[in-house]
């Protein structure tokens, strides 16, 4: 079965795409006569960083600017959402985006298992400072420590922008078939794709002192994928989706509820002060902590239209069910350290199977402190909360 | 196809077989049982060195495998299946792993230095932050003492891992012959001391004993197909740098724009290839200290600077546009084609800002995991690699920079490539081998 590879540019060419402008790019897959072979996207782009001091405050170690991004969701950081689009259809519809992904990083996890290649080219890494250097490019020469602070550590040596060849995690990159045969998609079936993507702000990608003013933007640009024959008998491809909803919540008691389209196996929830939404200094991914979880409660029909309801009071139970949502690897960041540092933390379960929540609202009862937390300022601190229902997709 | 678990109830004895002919430092000849039905999962026991002084590290990348330079399976003379310069091939699939399986079982199994630990900093403050926590296997002065490894023979001949049996009485005089490797370099992680391949490795070989069941194995093996791994070796004469005083944009480098046929995939199915380059200049495998080796000595792949790579099958691009270019692109490629890689962070670049404050000893792990692969999956008329790469003079003779010589080196581009076999067994009970 032959295979090609394909490259395709934004619609809307240019030499930069800014983050700050939300820039939103589109991508046209087309592979006429062939079958799209599913999991196979890549987004690839070089990072131009323009730090608030100008180019030189990257230029010497010393000078230590205080920016970074998110070390969980690396690169995929600078995605606010993505719209996948089939024969002209939404098939998914992918808000909060990078936010997702660093749940999903941080539930499966741990630091040290980033060290390997499909992190590595994603530009995730093991710790925040790691991102620092990342963001600063790769270099080919001698280091010179310039105890001056702002003259190059690598005057004489070629200095290359850091680049990254994502994945994204969206519902042609994780499809299946029900018989394990290589997932393929007709171009008969589904015509021409349209994957758009929004880009994150600089606020929403880069955290850090220097954040504010701080700018990033993406060049050389592209999206790539793979093709093989079209036998036009091809097995049904089934797709694990995302759908998000944002909520805020600023009392003690509050009652989330949510219809979907369609059928979820899991619910993952994760939190962030209101405040602190696409704002300079703060991560805008990290995922903070309920102030006094007592209790949170689901509630949901379930596959024969029975009303399921149960309550957990424990929160390393509430902890546990979070992590069991995205998958049970084994392997999590969820320590005791990361959790007190408002790190790999959220609410969530698994649904035990494919229920249908397109007829019936899916509700969370949370019990906390957020209606009586205060700031420093005496203020009181509402909380989004991102929920990600994990969907079925039949293409 | 035939269940395993139907052969071990048939009755089966594990022997340890002795080689036939062994050469110090040369080669080992192992003949196995005649006339019987083996099971496939033959492993090689006892691999290791000895060296003049105590306590160096085997190939951070391959172990103890890294004595292993060819291998081959024969019958009756005639090749069943081989693996040229096996010892890369094992630095390849000992990173081929997902973080887990790397340090554990593997790094065990092995005695490889892949699966680096990021220590508990996570501040701003400096230091050094990805380390070896620990040598799981040093060598000694003596053939007792020193440390040894095993192999699994199915991670190096694929006719083996396709066959769940191997029938000596169709494939006769069975033999499995050793090649060593000599390249001090390759084998342990210090080039000053003498290397002497341990004498006695052991083959383990499970034998079915019932002859009613080989009598019924023999008559039902009718082949099978797999694929093959072969290996060819390209010569790229980079035109080198000449000036020194390289600035932030690189002005001063080469660019070299290579085209590099290669013979040995043409009428051949070729499904996955993986490309390794190894610099040829001297001075790029010396790590962090003098005389300590860097990366896999030569096993594993440097990292070209500003890669951008192209294959031409059959006189088509098979990547669209400029290919694949920069670190990032080429590794995702690399793992979308072979699976995920242990490679340690940004070990594929040819430098990271501020590497010393990253790695503990950074000159002996970054830019000595360069792979590049990609999947071809088509019968191969001409196969033509379309390699871009500058070469840069080196800025430094200073030993923790002399690994940059391999910025401006000649390479020798050694692929591996996954070629499609068959054995056909006759009536007459002889076999034909063939690629499809």
């Amino acid at each position: 079965m032959s295979i090609q590879y394909h490259q395709v540019f934004p619609e809307n060419t240019l030499t930069s795409y800014s983050g700050d402008a939300q820039t939103q790019v589109d991508f046209l897959l087309t592979y006429e006569g062939r079958a799209l072979e599913m999991n196979s996207l890549r987004l690839n782009f070089d990072l131009d960083i323009t730090p608030v001091g100008g180019a030189d405050d990257f230029a010497n170690v010393r000078s230590d600017p205080n920016l970074f991004y998110d070390e969980s969701a690396g690169l995929h950081g600078c995605i606010e959402s993505c719209v996948t689009s089939v024969n002209g259809a939404v098939i998914e519809n992918l808000n909060s985006y990078a936010r997702m992904v660093a749940m999903e990083e941080q539930s499966t996890m741990t630091a040290n298992e980033r060290n390997v290649a499909s992190a590595s080219c994603e530009g995730k890494v093991a710790n925040q400072r790691l991102t620092n250097l990342f963001l600063r490019g790769v270099v080919a020469g001698e280091f010179v420590d310039n105890v001056d602070g702002t003259t190059s550590n690598y005057e004489t040596a070629l200095i290359e922008k850091p680049s990254a060849s994502i994945k994204p995690r969206i519902c042609l990159n994780k499809c299946f078939t029900e018989d394990g045969s290589l997932p393929l998609l007709s171009f008969s079936r589904s015509g021409v794709i349209r994957v758009s993507f929004r880009l994150a702000r600089s606020t929403a990608f880069l955290f850090g002192e220097q954040s504010d003013g701080s700018s990033y933007a993406l060049s050389n640009l592209r999206l790539t994928y793979v093709s093989r024959d079209d036998s036009r008998d091809l097995a049904p491809i089934l797709a694990r989706g995302v759908t998000n909803v944002k909520q805020a919540i600023a009392s003690n008691s509050a009652n989330i509820q949510a219809i979907i389209p369609g059928s979820a196996r899991a619910v993952s929830v994760s939190f962030q002060p209101q405040s602190n939404e696409n704002t300079a200094y703060h991560n805008n991914l990290q995922l903070y902590k309920i102030p006094s979880l007592s209790q949170v409660q689901y509630l949901f029909n379930d596959s024969t239209n029975q009303y399921i309801t149960f309550i957990i009071k424990s929160e390393i139970e509430s902890l546990e069910r979070y992590l069991q949502s995205f998958k049970d690897t084994g392997s999590n960041s969820a320590s005791l350290q990361n959790i007190i540092s408002n790190n790999s933390y959220g609410l969530g379960t698994s649904l035990g199977q494919y229920v249908n929540l397109a007829n019936s609202k899916f509700s969370i009862q949370i019990q906390s402190a957020i209606g009586t937390a205060r700031n420093a300022g005496g203020d009181a601190v509402p909380m989004l909360a991102y929920i990600y229902f994990h969907t079925l997709l039949r293409l | 196809m035939y269940n395993k678990m139907s052969i071990y109830q048939s009755g089966s004895i594990t022997r340890v077989l002795d080689p036939i002919i062994d050469i110090t430092n040369n080669r080992v000849e192992f003949v196995l049982p005649s006339n019987t039905v083996l099971s496939s999962d033959m492993r090689l026991l006892n691999l290791g060195v000895t060296t003049s002084v105590a306590d160096k590290g085997y190939n951070r990348f391959a172990g103890t495998s890294a004595v292993i330079r060819n291998l081959y399976l024969l019958s009756n003379g005639v090749t069943v299946d081989q693996l040229l310069d096996a010892n890369t091939w094992l630095a390849f699939k000992e990173t081929n792993k997902d973080y887990k399986n790397t340090v554990s079982i593997g790094r065990m199994k092995a005695g490889h230095d892949l699966g680096l630990v990021y220590n508990s900093r996570s501040s701003a403050t400096e230091g050094n932050q990805l380390t070896n926590p620990i040598t799981t296997k040093l060598t000694k002065t003596t053939a007792a003492a020193t440390s040894k490894g095993t192999l699994s023979l199915n991670d190096v001949l694929p006719f083996l891992k396709a066959s769940s049996m191997v029938p000596t009485t169709i494939y006769k005089d069975l033999r499995l012959v050793i090649e060593y490797e000599t390249d001090i370099k390759k084998l342990v992680t210090t080039d000053n001391v003498t290397a002497t391949i341990l004498s006695t490795p052991f083959l383990s070989v499970e034998e079915m004993l019932d002859p009613a069941f080989i009598a019924q194995a023999t008559s039902a093996y009718k082949g099978l197909g797999f694929m093959c791994i072969e290996r060819d070796i390209l010569n790229a004469p980079t035109v080198l740098a000449t000036i020194s005083g390289v600035d932030n944009t690189g002005d001063n480098n080469i660019a070299n724009s290579l085209s590099l046929q290669t013979r040995a995939y043409d009428d051949k199915y070729v499904s996955r290839l993986l490309i390794v380059p190894k610099a040829l200049a001297s001075e790029s495998y010396e790590g962090h200290t003098a005389n300590i080796v860097a990366g896999g000595g030569g096993l594993g792949a440097v990292s070209l600077l500003k890669p951008k790579l192209n294959i031409v099958v059959n006189g088509t691009n098979k990547l669209s546009g400029n290919g694949v270019e920069g670190y990032s692109q080429i590794q995702g490629l690399l793992t979308d084609t072979w699976g995920d890689m242990c490679v340690s962070w940004q070990a594929n670049t040819v430098g990271l800002f501020k590497q010393e404050s990253v790695y503990l000893q950074h000159q002996n792990y970054v830019s000595y995991q360069g792979y590049m692969g990609i999947n071809v999956n088509e019968f191969v008329q001409s196969l033509r690699l379309n390699l871009d790469y500058q070469a840069q003079f080196p800025p430094s003779t200073a030993q923790g920079e002399k690994h940059l010589a391999s910025l401006n080196s000649p390479y020798s581009i050694m692929t591996f490539a996954e070629c499609r076999k068959s054995i056909m067994v006759q009536p007459d009970g002889s076999f034909i081998i063939s690629y499809m």
